[in-house]
């Protein structure tokens, strides 16, 4: 489904993508792990162009993301995204919010985008929220309406950037639930995260970065007990 | 699904603009905006002396120009002939005049019931009218006319035969009609009617007396009129009175005696006198447009009290040729400074604002001959008078830019000149000390003492730098030759000096109050003037803010656009509009406009334009600030949602921006409120404005601008006090 060709990318001298090739497959779910600047994040963000790459090749369903011709617009539609910072939009409502982008973009009716977007609230557990303001919400709590945000727009691929990261801890596990409820459901995801347990538990595949190179991708159980780099292996020694 | 409260708000200041440029009815249509411009023929001398008689009620038909209409100019007033002619009476014989307006047709019902003492409304005397009332002697005799259709003229009664004839009923005319055979007559209330019946053809004629005739053909060149051979019933107008009134005998002495001293005759003449003259230069010959400064009593100054008309000496010659060419005039008001501009673009066509005539200002306009030489004289005050140029020698001496004294006094040696705008600014340092003594010409130096008593007036010597005063006009202008020659008939005729003795003899007596440094009783008749001040303010301060606030934000996405020349065109309009002065681009766009781009700018609008140009460029850096300072992650997440650039700013990143940038958004208009008074210099009636006309009017600075500040205070007290509950509401989704 995704194909990724020696991608790199360069900020200033900086090389943070080090050619980087690989393949994802439809409904695979995999979790990204690796040091801090490594350049997990860069990779992930380089998938829907949040940032573009250097050189290198993307394509998603044999459709060339980094061919200028392509509507980047349209691609990102397919791509739902969930920051660290959740980037709820702080003055709409949890209903606007997500509703906003399916009645803007896909030219969904309020009624239906609105019927929508409480089916996919009740989902994550929020349906009581629908008409309060972000500002009201705990982390957690912005969290799953972000998720929901981006499910609204019915997307093939999801990518989560770091999504327990900026919570407290106690909060960690409700977003956790509803990330692995949609693995199971058979979404292709890329997920960057800390959470040991969580990606040997939820991912298909685990890929390991060093230093902007794509060092290991292993199945979970493979990787966690049997680490084949000596870098994956230190880390490892780090977190667990 | 609800719309966000920052959508609502942009959507609402947008349909305001909207609003305001296209309404036809507001001011930015054309220059209406600079309040009532003409100036009433009436003298409105009524009643000046005299012990109290009582009242005494007069009846009339104020539908009938010129002997007496409704002058809705001037405050709805009624004026005409016959009403000058009862002032007078009544003023002679120490009465009160009070009118009773009424229908025609209930004139002598009125009087037989006693419910006025006399009526006067163009009445002659009839048989029949007679058995119920008595009149006085005719005072006035008219002539019967018919008036027709320019296309389908009828020129004498004969060809009347077999037409529909419309009269005024109850009139002369109509009993007249009545006798003529063959004739359909239509009989109608009121003169307008008729007029409206005669154009749509549902009349063929209307028989009407001659001065009412020559009203209609004016104002409708598509009428003609036809005199009527003389004596064909022509029994005179003449005062009535109910049967037996005592009021009778003592109105014929008071009538024989404006005979006998030629008052009956200056005011037929007056009434009639500008109606002969539409008369021969037949249809309308368009608008004049005549520049002034009314800051110059008594030459030309804002009357505030009666609804800001501009009168004065100037203004009554401009009329008076205007009427004796055909023209309407129409009256720009503008800082003295400004004229010779607004007759170098084509602003205005001629000025008239005492201006004298100076080598200087020959080069670059026309001047008619003089019409009038002032006398220079130094005020100074009281309690230190200066009396002869000599004593003037190391002191600091004021003068009005631009003024005859003021090239006069440059050729004085050994003092110090302090050159001011406007004469009520001369007063203010003259009363402070901060100059020792003003030269100015006489007429306003009497006016100057009139109203502040501390002042003193000494003439110079006659001839020492005494130009007098003529029309300016723009080089070329073909209107310099028949201005001259209407004035010189009117130096002939005596019409000039009938006009200026009207204005120099009424100079107020002095008022003897105490000496006080504050009197706000002068402001008393002045408020309501003032006050209307406020709508033009408050209209012109939130056109400018969202023409500023629209623009701003237009230049604020160039900016950030990445788009190259788009980022440099905003950068430059930017640099520019905050390097130069406002004042600066308000007159440019004011004066340059109607010369580059041939379209006659209303003051209002080039204001408006010129204060949303520069607040763009100030708030195009404010929005840009606000923008940045929108959470980097706000944009990524709208990308990543796939939602287009233009919507994500427009609805995701400018409504944060504004709820950031808010405070300074409202320290901008507050700017602008204050700012505002900035205008006044073009003429605009802002609040400002009119408390520099009542200054000017009373000789007196600081009370008007006291009360100025006073209101521009409160407003900006409520403006913050606005955007407070603005901002409580903004807070809504924190």
């Amino acid at each position: 489904m995704i194909n990724v060709t020696e991608l790199t990318k360069t900020y200033g001298k900086n090389q943070v993508l080090k050619g980087i090739t690989t393949t994802v497959r439809q409904g695979e779910v995999v979790a990204l792990i690796g040091p801090s600047g490594s350049g997990k994040s860069t990779f992930l963000r380089c998938l829907n162009l949040l940032e573009k790459p250097t050189s290198g090749i993307i394509t998603i369903d044999d459709v060339e993301l980094t061919s200028r011709h392509t509507n980047i617009a349209a691609v990102r539609q397919r791509i739902g995204m969930v920051f660290q910072h959740f980037h709820l939009f702080p003055h709409m409502t949890v209903m606007d919010n997500i509703t906003f982008a399916p009645r803007k973009v896909k030219g969904l009716s309020a009624d239906a985008a609105r019927e929508k977007a409480l089916a996919l609230l009740d989902r994550v557990g929020l349906a009581d929220k629908a008409d309060s303001y972000p500002s009201r919400l705990s982390g957690g709590q912005k969290q799953r309406v972000a998720i929901a945000r981006s499910l609204a727009m019915e997307p093939d691929i999801m990518l989560f950037d770091e999504p327990t990261s900026a919570l407290d801890p106690e909060m960690v596990k409700e977003v956790l639930a509803v990330i692995q409820g949609l693995a199971s459901s058979g979404m292709t995801m890329l997920i960057v995260t800390h959470e040991m347990k969580f990606a040997r538990e939820a991912a298909d595949t685990i890929y390991f970065m060093d230093n902007g190179k794509l060092v290991e991708q292993t199945p979970p159980a493979q990787f966690f007990e049997s680490p084949q780099s000596e870098r994956a292996q230190r880390f490892l020694e780090q977190v667990l | 699904m609800r719309k966000t409260i920052f959508l609502k708000m942009f959507y609402t200041l947008l349909i305001a603009v909207v609003a305001v440029v296209t309404l036809p009815g507001l001011p930015f249509g054309g220059s209406k905006d600079t309040a009532p411009q003409q100036a009433s023929a009436s003298a409105a001398d009524s009643s000046p002396n005299t012990g109290e008689k009582g009242t005494i009620v007069m009846g009339t038909s104020p539908d009938y120009p010129p002997y007496e209409n409704v002058d809705a100019k001037s405050n709805g007033e009624i004026v005409g002939m016959d009403i000058d002619i009862a002032k007078a009476i009544a003023a002679k014989l120490g009465y009160k005049l009070e009118f009773a307006p009424m229908d025609f047709n209930g004139l002598i019902a009125a009087l037989q019931t006693k419910r006025v003492d006399f009526v006067m409304s163009a009445m002659s005397v009839t048989e029949e009218r007679k058995q119920n009332v008595d009149f006085s002697s005719t005072y006035y005799v008219a002539r019967n006319t018919i008036v027709s259709r320019e296309s389908e003229p009828i020129d004498n009664i004969e060809e009347l035969s077999g037409k529909i004839v419309g009269t005024q009923l109850g009139s002369t005319q109509d009993e007249f009609a009545e006798t003529l055979e063959g004739v359909e007559l239509k009989k109608l209330n009121r003169i307008p009617d008729l007029i409206q019946e005669l154009k749509t053809g549902r009349i063929n004629a209307a028989i009407v007396e001659d001065a009412v005739a020559v009203e209609m053909v004016a104002s409708n060149p598509d009428l003609k009129v036809s005199y009527l051979p003389a004596g064909s019933s022509e029994d005179g107008y003449a005062i009535a009175f109910p049967k037996d009134s005592e009021l009778l005998a003592s109105f014929n002495e008071a009538l024989e005696e404006m005979k006998a001293n030629g008052q009956l005759e200056e005011i037929t003449k007056k009434w009639f006198a500008s109606e002969d003259a539409s008369e021969e230069t037949a249809a309308d010959k368009g608008t004049i447009v005549m520049g002034t400064s009314p800051d110059y009593p008594p030459y030309e100054n804002v009357d505030a009290k009666n609804n800001g008309e501009i009168v004065g000496m100037d203004i009554d010659i401009a009329k008076s040729i205007a009427a004796e060419l055909g023209y309407k005039l129409e009256i720009a008001p503008m800082d003295f400074n400004g004229l010779i501009a607004a007759l170098q673009t084509n602003r205005v066509d001629f000025v008239m604002s005492a201006m004298s005539v100076t080598e200087e200002r020959k080069q670059n306009v026309d001047f008619s001959s003089t019409y009038y030489v002032a006398r220079n004289t130094i005020v100074s005050r009281e309690s230190e008078p200066i009396n002869t140029i000599e004593e003037l020698a190391g002191k600091i001496v004021g003068t009005q830019l631009g003024s005859t004294q003021d090239e006069f006094a440059e050729t004085l040696e050994g003092l110090e000149l302090k050159k001011l705008n406007r004469i009520p600014d001369l007063i203010q340092e003259l009363k402070t000390g901060r100059v020792n003594a003003v030269i100015v010409e006489d007429a306003v130096a009497v006016e100057m003492v009139a109203s502040n008593p501390d002042l003193k007036v000494s003439y110079l010597p006659a001839g020492s730098s005494e130009d007098g005063y003529a029309i300016a006009f723009p080089k070329g202008s073909e209107l310099v030759a028949p201005f001259n020659e209407v004035l010189e008939k009117m130096k002939a005729s005596g019409q000039i000096e009938e006009i200026t003795e009207k204005w120099f003899a009424t100079e107020e007596t002095t008022k003897d109050k105490p000496f006080l440094n504050l009197n706000f009783g002068i402001l008393k008749g002045y408020v309501p003037y003032i006050l209307k001040g406020i709508y033009v303010t408050l209209l012109f301060t939130l056109v400018s803010a969202a023409f500023g606030f629209i623009l701003g934000t237009i230049l604020s996405l160039f900016k950030i656009s990445g788009i190259k020349p788009l980022e440099w065109f905003a950068t430059a309009y930017t640099s520019v509009f905050r390097g130069t002065p406002l004042l600066l681009q308000l007159f440019l766009i004011y004066y340059a406009t109607p010369q580059v781009f041939d379209y006659d700018i209303s003051p209002l609008m080039a204001a408006g334009l010129a204060f949303g140009l520069n607040s763009a460029a100030y708030l195009s850096e404010t929005i840009r600030g606000g923008i940045m300072a929108v959470d980097k992650g706000q944009r990524e997440a709208a990308e990543a949602l796939g939602i287009p650039y233009w919507t994500m700013m427009f609805r995701i990143i400018l409504p944060q921006a504004v709820r950031t940038i808010l405070p300074a958004l409202v320290n901008e208009c507050v700017a602008l409120l204050k700012e505002s008074s900035l205008v006044s210099v073009i003429g605009v009636m802002d609040i400002m404005r009119r408390a520099n006309v009542v200054q000017a009017t009373e000789f007196r600075a600081l009370e008007a601008l006291l009360f100025a500040g006073l209101i521009y205070y409160v407003l900006v007290l409520i403006l913050t006090s606005f955007a407070r509950l603005l901002e409580r509401r903004l807070r809504r989704s924190d």
